[in-house]
């Protein structure tokens, strides 16, 4: 089990919410309590440090990513990831594409039109 | 998912098909991307002027690089029946949903699932924070990757009040 925690900059959140609320693309992805946690920002901190004081064991420990540069962050945390396990190539059946047995009395029914989604795009 | 492509003959032919194949393969992870700049143009702005775009080209390589390494890993989870739970924590917006996306965008969804329930009902409201989570933990040969986690008690259930305290 791995446990991930994705830190931002106060600064950062408030930018990325007033693109979420300019963006219909993104509006989904605000809820009224989302918007509460700007409020509540510093309760979050403190809530947020308890916790990693409390879960941070060894068996599980918590890894923070630095989230404010998203595309360095994905590829951070994918990284670390990727570390935490020791694998290594698995035996792969060779894949060989069989070929396709041709009879000669197929003959392929024709499905009604309407059963096809419309060809729009 | 990509068909096999193994038998593939150098022919012209197969090469055009080879290379559309490749271009929408690119296209699947430019439209991901896409998503970031449907932006008001004014906010995109300063939003750029705060994040200079950084070489998209290497960005792109890192990505498809580590995400066929994720294949690489998938593949060793599932022969060796390994049950593996990755959980994302932090504040809204801090990216979590992006890399979670990144990661299983290329995998084997029989393999790895994504797991982001949704607020509890009533009837979970009186059972153990926990339990809700149990039947979602992975088999042999699983990964589950935990869009947050029980771990919400202890941050945005307990600020807005919805958990109370020992």
């Amino acid at each position: 089990m791995i446990k991930y925690w994705f830190s931002i900059t106060d600064e950062e959140q408030q930018m990325r919410f007033l693109m979420r609320i300019h963006d219909p693309m993104k509006q989904w992805k605000l809820s009224p309590m989302d918007l509460q946690s700007r409020v509540r920002w510093e309760d979050y901190t403190k809530a947020k440090e308890e916790m990693m004081a409390r879960t941070n064991i060894p068996e599980a420990p918590w890894y923070i990513v630095d989230g404010n540069d998203k595309k360095r962050a994905r590829l951070n945390c994918i990284d670390h990831l990727l570390k935490q396990f020791p694998y290594e190539p698995v035996p792969h059946e060779e894949v060989t594409l069989p070929n396709r047995v041709f009879n000669p009395q197929y003959e392929r029914a024709v499905l009604p039109p309407e059963l096809y989604v419309p060809g729009k795009y | 998912m990509p068909e096999s492509t193994t038998n593939a003959t150098a022919s012209p032919q197969a090469l055009d098909w080879l290379e559309a194949e490749l271009a929408d393969a690119f296209d699947e992870q430019y439209e991901i991307e896409l998503e970031d700049a449907q932006l008001s143009l004014e906010i995109s702005k300063i939003y750029k002027d705060k994040h200079p775009d950084g070489d998209r080209h290497e960005y792109f390589q890192s990505l498809i690089r580590l995400q066929s390494e994720l294949i690489k890993l998938q593949d060793w989870v599932s022969y060796h029946k390994k049950k593996v739970v990755v959980l994302f924590e932090g504040r809204d917006s801090a990216g979590k949903g992006g890399v979670i996306k990144r990661i299983s965008q290329r995998l084997n969804p029989r393999v790895v699932r994504v797991v982001a329930l949704p607020a509890p009902s009533d009837r979970e409201k009186t059972q153990w924070y926990f339990q809700r989570y149990v039947p979602h933990l992975p088999a042999g040969g699983e990964i589950v990757l935990l869009d947050r986690s029980w771990y919400n008690r202890a941050g945005v259930e307990r600020v807005m009040g919805f958990a109370i305290l020992p």
